[in-house]
């Protein structure tokens, strides 16, 4: 029996489970509901195409999350690089727009520490699949995580 | 403003996320039985019934039904349904099903009075056992049970939900740490009365958080007065939504 289907399903029971999560990532990663969705998709449908060159030395979720934050990245810079650290921001088209205060002090977080920020408050990521989504040593994760709350903080001090 | 979970729980709040495998698969190049509408079809499929379209999307943002105002979801052939309302740890919520024009039937569970956003909501569409398949209707084969979840959120609490043949007086849930849950099915208004529903809020100890490799639902069965099974749904087993009824047993 071939493994194609297993991992064919293995990746369909990730979406299916936690597409709204990823979505939620995305969203944050973005800004833009229909970039966040766009990214969704295509971030899976890449995990798809590239299943073969899955090792299966860490977690899938991870990897799926890897797909989906380079999906997100491609999709902001589609739309003419206007990614949350870019010059000009999205307008959200979501129902809650979020604060602009958070948004900014956001923007000034370096990127990494805010890449494993949203994977670990909105995929509740470990350390080891937040480093492996970023490509980074785990025992860097939890530095960059404690640095990225720490900073956000005082950046939201300073924009309040 | 002091940094806190909820600060980021605001900033990508629980939308609806409305769930479309066929979509991935298409894009993938996986896709054995290619969507049939792409976005742009959709867009000339929704010129063409514009006229029709124009008061179910009223109805729907008179009953804050975010699937409409959003164009979220494929467009109802017939007004959506209120199959049932309920509250969930004081969370209002309605289970709303519609025959849509391209994804045979749409199941959907919305917080009720979420001022038209439905955080926490969720859409599912496929073709299903007793619904008539319009042209456009993708071409996988009906199935008999299908389930939509939530993860929880403010708006709701986990939970799960889904249409299933009317032979099914019960479903019978069995989940990947080893809990059962049965839960009664009920019917659906007119035109949806031979198709029956179950929608239930999850237990606490039940992670609808999968592992890798694994997923939340083993299966979900239909069964019968008699406890038979008449419908299966096995995640991890089925092919296009379908699974033989020997998964579930």
């Amino acid at each position: 029996m071939s493994c194609e289907p297993t991992m064919l399903q293995a990746i369909e029971a990730v979406y299916r489970g936690r597409g709204a999560d990823f979505f939620r990532f995305a969203l944050a990663r973005t800004t833009d509901r229909e970039l966040a969705r766009d990214a969704v998709q295509e971030g899976f449908a890449r995990a798809i195409r590239a299943r073969h060159s899955f090792r299966g030395s860490g977690s899938l979720e991870a990897w799926i999350g890897r797909c989906v934050l380079n999906a997100a990245v491609d999709a902001s810079q589609t739309v003419g690089d206007q990614e949350l650290d870019g010059e000009a921001d999205i307008p959200p088209s979501t129902p809650e727009p979020p604060h602009e205060d958070v948004r900014s002090a956001l923007r000034r977080l370096p990127q990494r520490q805010r890449d494993a920020l949203f994977l670990r408050f909105y995929l509740d990521f470990d350390y080891a699949a937040i480093a492996e989504t970023l490509g980074i040593e785990v025992g860097t994760v939890s530095a960059t995580l404690h640095a990225a709350r720490e900073n956000l903080t005082l950046a939201l001090q300073e924009v309040t | 403003m002091i940094f806190s979970d909820e600060v980021l729980d605001r900033f990508a709040p629980a939308h609806a996320w409305v769930s479309d495998w066929p979509d991935v698969l298409e894009r993938a190049g996986e896709g054995h039985s290619a969507r049939l509408v792409t976005k742009r079809r959709l867009v000339m499929v929704f010129a063409v019934l514009a006229a029709v379209l124009v008061p179910l999307v009223a109805l729907g943002a008179a009953n804050d039904w975010w699937f409409l105002k959003f164009g979220s979801g494929p467009m109802p052939t017939k007004a959506p349904l209120v199959v049932k309302e309920g509250e969930w740890g004081g969370h209002p919520w309605q289970l709303i099903a519609y025959p849509s024009t391209t994804d045979g039937l749409c199941v959907s569970v919305t917080p009720k009075g979420s001022n038209g956003g439905g955080e926490g909501g969720a859409l599912g569409c496929g073709p299903f056992a007793g619904i008539a398949r319009t042209p456009e209707t993708k071409a996988s084969p009906d199935m008999t049970i299908t389930y939509l979840s939530g993860s929880g959120s403010k708006q709701l609490p986990a939970y799960i939900a889904g249409p299933v043949i009317g032979t099914a007086s019960a479903v019978e849930i069995h989940f990947g740490n080893g809990e059962v849950l049965r839960v009664p099915t009920f019917a659906g208004p007119e035109p949806l009365q031979h198709i029956r529903f179950y929608a239930t809020q999850l237990p606490s100890s039940v992670q609808t958080t999968p592992s890798p490799f694994a997923t939340f639902l083993k299966w979900v069965a239909g069964l019968d007065a008699k406890g038979n099974v008449v419908a299966c749904l096995a995640p991890m087993t089925a092919e296009d939504g379908i699974s033989p009824l020997s998964d579930c047993r």
